[in-house]
C-alpha cells in the first residue's frame, strides 16, 4: 500500500532557511566591519629594545618578524631580472674576459665573483682567494656587525692587524645592528670611514634626516675607498668630489703617499682598483638628485595582511616592480623592466668595449717598452693614459647597477675610457715609432 | 479601527509611503556619508593617499568630486556601488597592492573631472580634443610625491 504523503512533507520548511540566511548575512557584515573598521592593521611598529652588543639577527627577528623574514631572503642565490648583477657566485671574467688582462698582477685576476647577499659577507670574505695571510684587518670593515665592538675596543688599530687574527671575532655578517640603533630602532651608521669622509665634506651624519639616513646606511659601505699606506686605515677619496674625474684627481695628488694599488706587469703602469661606487654614482643620478633614497627602491614598503613594513630583502628593485618603481611610476611592469634593460644593455655594450680597449692599451705599451730606443717620456704619458682609461672603465664595471644608478654619467665615463685607451695606444705607438 | 485602516487600500499606500520614505532617507543619508573623505579614509589602504590629499592644493574638494564620474546620479550610484564592493573585498582580505594605482577607467574619470574646472585653460590646446590625460603629467598634484613619504613609525 502506497504511503500517504502529507502536504508539509512536500513543502520545504522555509523558516529555518530564512533564519540561517539572515545569520550568515549578519555574520558577514560583522566580519567585514570588524576587519575593516575595528581591528584595522596597526600603522605603528611596536618598539622592543634589543640589548647593545646583540648582533644575532634571529634575536632581533623575534620582535620584528616581518623585517626578519624578508632579511632571510637575502640568502637567495638567483640571477637578477635583467641578467646583470644578481646574487649567484660566478666569476665576472666569464662574461667580461678583459678583467683577467686588466687586473693582471693583482688579486682581482685570481678571484672576482658576483657578490652574494649580506648574510654571506663573512663567509665570502673567508673563502675568497683574494685574501691571504698578508691581508690586513681593514678588509673586514664592511663585512660584519662585530665591527662595532672591534672599533670601540681598538679604534683604527684593527686596520693594520692581520686579517686572519680578526676572523675569530667575526661572529656575524652584516646584520640588523649595522644600520639600526638597538634601543630605538632608529637608523645609524657604524663605519668610521664613512663618518669621517662625510665630515670631510662638511656633513655631520649624526644630524642627518631620516630620509638621508635611508641612503647613508647603504652609503657607509657601497662606496669607493682605499687603504692609507702604513696604517691601512680605510679612506674614501671624496675630498674633491664624488664624480669619477674628481676622485681620479684626488688620487693624482698621491694622498698620504698613496701612488697605486699595484703595478700592471705588462704596461708597468701604476694602477688603481675601483670599488663598488654605488653611493657616489647614485647621488648624481636622476633618482638621487630627486631625493629618492637607496631604501625607497631596494627596500620598498610592502604589506603583510595590510600591515606596512620595509622589505629587508636588499635586492634588485626589479624583483618587486609593483612596490618599488610603481610607487612613483605609473607605467606597467613590463614597460618599466624594458626601460631598465635598455639602459643596462647600452651600458654593458660600452663597458665591454672600454674593457677590451684598455686591455689592448696594456699590451701595446708593453710591446712599445720592449722596442729599443723607445721614447721613455712618451711611454710614461701612455702609462698615465692607460691608468686613467682603466679607472674610468673600472669605476663603472665595479659598480653594481650596470649604469642604472646614473645612466648619462656612466655612459660619459665609458666614452672617456674608450677615448683615453685609444690615446694610450696612439701615444705608445708614437713612443716606439711604430704602429701597433 | 486600526484594522479597518490597514485593510483599506489607502492605508496600505500610506504605510508604504512611510516605509519608502524611511528607506529612501537611510539610503540618501548613507550615500551622503559614504561620499565624505572621512569615510574614504576609514579604510586602512586609503591612509597614505588621504594624508597626501590633506596637504594638497585640492584639499577643499572631496574624494568623490574627482573620483566619481561626472554624470547623472543613477550612474554615479551604480559606479560607486560597483567600485565600493571591489574596495571592500580587497580591504577585507587586505590583499590590495603595495602601491595602489588607478584603473584605466578610473584614470579617465579623474581626467574628465579636471576639465570641469580647468577646461578653459586647455580648450585652445590639443588637450581639449580628447584622448590626452591630465594626470599623466600632473599625477603628483593631489597625492604627492609617492606613497613612501612618511615611512613607518616606531612607537
Amino acid at each position: 500500500m502506497a504511503r500517504v504523503w502529507r502536504k508539509e512533507e512536500f513543502e520545504l520548511n522555509k523558516k529555518p532557511l530564512i533564519i540561517i540566511g539572515l545569520v550568515v548575512f549578519i555574520l558577514a557584515i560583522a566580519f567585514i566591519a570588524v576587519r575593516v573598521f575595528v581591528f584595522s592593521p596597526p600603522s605603528i611598529v611596536k618598539l622592543t629594545p634589543i640589548p647593545d652588543g646583540e648582533y644575532d639577527p634571529a634575536v632581533w627577528g623575534k620582535y620584528y618578524p616581518l623585517e626578519y623574514r624578508s632579511y632571510l631572503k637575502n640568502r637567495e642565490m638567483a640571477p637578477s631580472p635583467t641578467g646583470f648583477g644578481g646574487s649567484v657566485k660566478v666569476q665576472k671574467s666569464i662574461a667580461e674576459p678583459s678583467i683577467l688582462e686588466n687586473f693582471k698582477g693583482m688579486a682581482f685576476s685570481k678571484d672576482y665573483s658576483e657578490d652574494r647577499g649580506h648574510p654571506y659577507a663573512v663567509q665570502d670574505l673567508m673563502e675568497t682567494k683574494r685574501v691571504s695571510p698578508k691581508s690586513v684587518g681593514s678588509c673586514m670593515t664592511c663585512k660584519t656587525a662585530n665591527l662595532i665592538d672591534i672599533y670601540r675596543e681598538k679604534g683604527w688599530g684593527y686596520a693594520n692587524m692581520p686579517l686572519f687574527d680578526l676572523f675569530p671575532l667575526l661572529k656575524h655578517p652584516i646584520t640588523c645592528a649595522n644600520c639600526h640603533e638597538p634601543s630605538t630602532m632608529a637608523l645609524r651608521v657604524i663605519n668610521p670611514a664613512f663618518i669621517e669622509a662625510m665630515a670631510g665634506r662638511g656633513i655631520d651624519v649624526k644630524k642627518a634626516s631620516r630620509e638621508e639616513m635611508r641612503s647613508y646606511v647603504c652609503g657607509q659601505c657601497h662606496v669607493e675607498y682605499y687603504f692609507q699606506p702604513e696604517t691601512s686605515k680605510v679612506i674614501f677619496p671624496w675630498q674633491k668630489g664624488v664624480k669619477p674625474d674628481e676622485m681620479y684627481a684626488y688620487y693624482a695628488g698621491q694622498p698620504f703617499g698613496f701612488a697605486q694599488d699595484w703595478i700592471h706587469p705588462d704596461s708597468q703602469a701604476k694602477m688603481l682598483k675601483a670599488q663598488h661606487p654605488d653611493f657616489e654614482t647614485w647621488s648624481g643620478g636622476v633618482h638621487g638628485k630627486a631625493g629618492v633614497s637607496c631604501a625607497d627602491c631596494h627596500m620598498p614598503f610592502m604589506r603583510n595582511n595590510g600591515r606596512k613594513y620595509s622589505s629587508h630583502w636588499v635586492t634588485s628593485p626589479l624583483k618587486n616592480i609593483g612596490s618599488s618603481c610603481r610607487t612613483c611610476h605609473d607605467q606597467s611592469e613590463p614597460w618599466l623592466l624594458e626601460r631598465v634593460k635598455t639602459t643596462q644593455n647600452n651600458v654593458w655594450h660600452l663597458q665591454k668595449t672600454a674593457g677590451q680597449w684598455v686591455a689592448r692599451a696594456h699590451e701595446v705599451i708593453g710591446k712599445a717598452a720592449s722596442v729599443p730606443k723607445t721614447n721613455l717620456a712618451e711611454l710614461e704619458k701612455a702609462r698615465e693614459l692607460v691608468r686613467k682609461a682603466q679607472w674610468f672603465w673600472d669605476i663603472v664595471a665595479a659598480e653594481n647597477s650596470m649604469g642604472f644608478h646614473n645612466p648619462d654619467q656612466v655612459l660619459n665615463t665609458l666614452g672617456q675610457s674608450i677615448d683615453l685607451a685609444h690615446q694610450a695606444i696612439e701615444t705608445a705607438s708614437r713612443a716606439a715609432g711604430t704602429n701597433f | 479601527m486600526i484594522r479597518k485602516i490597514l485593510k483599506g487600500s489607502a492605508g496600505v499606500t500610506a504605510i508604504g509611503i512611510v516605509i519608502g520614505l524611511v528607506i529612501a532617507g537611510i539610503s540618501a543619508g548613507s550615500y551622503h556619508l559614504a561620499g565624505t573623505p572621512q569615510f574614504c579614509a576609514s579604510c586602512h589602504s586609503m591612509e597614505t593617499v588621504h594624508g597626501a590629499w590633506l596637504q594638497s592644493e585640492h584639499k577643499q574638494f572631496a574624494c568623490i568630486e574627482c573620483h566619481l564620474p561626472d554624470s547623472n546620479l543613477a550612474s554615479q550610484v551604480t559606479y560607486k556601488a560597483a567600485v565600493g564592493m571591489r574596495d571592500l573585498y580587497y580591504e577585507t582580505l587586505r590583499s590590495y597592492p603595495d602601491a595602489i594605482k588607478l584603473t584605466d577607467g578610473g584614470r579617465k574619470i579623474v581626467s574628465e573631472n579636471c576639465l570641469r574646472c580647468h577646461f578653459s585653460t586647455v580648450e585652445k590646446t590639443n588637450m581639449a580634443s580628447g584622448g590626452a590625460s591630465c594626470i599623466q603629467c600632473h599625477r603628483k598634484l593631489v597625492h604627492g610625491q609617492g606613497l613612501a613619504k612618511g615611512g613607518i613609525r616606531v612607537e
